[in-house]
């Protein structure tokens, strides 16, 4: 079971509202590499892992996404609080204010409402941890677009941060992919491992 | 140490240092169980979180539903989202 602990991983403190950055960042939330997909990505690919240790790993890291959620969404929360008419109205926030009013909402910040589509759970060790690599690459990539685009040193604080987690945990499923390939076939030239193919599974 | 004079926001950010060099700890013992050095840092950082979150318990309610105890105070806030600076 999961509980919660009533604290953020990282402070998040915002003097200035600042609905603009509000309406990029919201793709940190539900966007195709936002932290609601890779919390699920990890926490359902570690059901099907065969091997205890990169369970273990998925495990810590989803469960850390679910916090990033929360620190993505404290975010969220203050560059929208307390916001003028004329705030809502400029700066294009209008479109999401319509539909969620200052709600957290999980989309994309193009629009799109958070997709399963945009995740991966291959039930295959291989194939979802190449996809956990990639998925911490793009993730880091869309929070260095933010950095590219907010400069607001409250807003850019806690987003280093989580830009840092994901070159991590990029790390620690580097481990796992390695952990995994020692306990495959030594000469696996071709990115799986034929001793999976047995029983129900086995290829015909 | 613990200092009585902490603010909230400060015994906050003592419980935050410590706990995330606790779960970043863990997490790389997840991949290299066997680092010495790795367990004696989370062990080290384990109990210097233990002790900040004892001090901010006592004084302004759990942080785990499940330690709640005697008055119920688990939904009063302020919640973690809300800014620390602005009362």
């Amino acid at each position: 079971m999961f509980q919660y602990e009533k604290k953020l991983q990282y402070p998040v403190n915002i003097k200035n509202p600042n609905p603009k950055y509000a309406s990029i960042i919201i793709s940190q939330i539900g966007g195709p590499d936002g932290e609601v997909g890779a919390s699920l990505r990890y926490l359902t690919q570690r059901i099907a892992m065969p091997y205890p240790q990169i369970t273990g790993i998925l495990t810590d890291v989803g469960t850390e996404e679910l916090s990033h959620i929360e620190m993505v969404s404290a975010i969220i929360y203050q560059l929208t609080k307390n916001l003028t008419q004329e705030q809502i109205r400029e700066n294009g926030f209008d479109t999401y204010f319509v539909d969620h009013t200052t709600g957290v909402y999980p989309t994309a910040a193009s629009g799109f409402p958070y997709t399963a589509a945009a995740m991966a759970s291959k039930g295959d060790v291989l194939a979802d941890l190449h996809e956990d690599l990639a998925a911490e690459q793009k993730a880091r990539v869309t929070y260095d677009n933010i950095l590219r685009l907010v400069d607001d040193p409250d807003v850019c604080d806690p987003i280093k941060f989580l830009r840092a987690r994901e070159v991590v945990h990029y790390q620690r499923f580097a481990d796992a992919l390695r952990i995994a390939q020692d306990k495959m076939d030594e000469k696996n030239f071709y990115g799986y491992n034929p001793v999976f193919d047995k029983g129900p599974f086995a290829r015909r | 140490m613990m200092n009585n004079t902490l603010s909230r926001e400060k015994l906050m950010r003592q419980i935050q240092m410590y706990s995330f060099a606790v779960y970043d700890a863990l997490l790389y013992l997840d991949a290299y169980p066997d680092s010495k050095s790795a367990l004696e840092f989370y062990n080290k950082n384990k109990k210097a979180e233990a002790r900040a979150i004892a001090e901010y318990e006592s004084r302004y309610g759990k942080i785990r539903l499940s330690d709640s105890e005697g008055s119920w105070q688990w939904t009063n806030g302020p919640w973690p989202w809300q800014n620390e600076e602005v009362k």
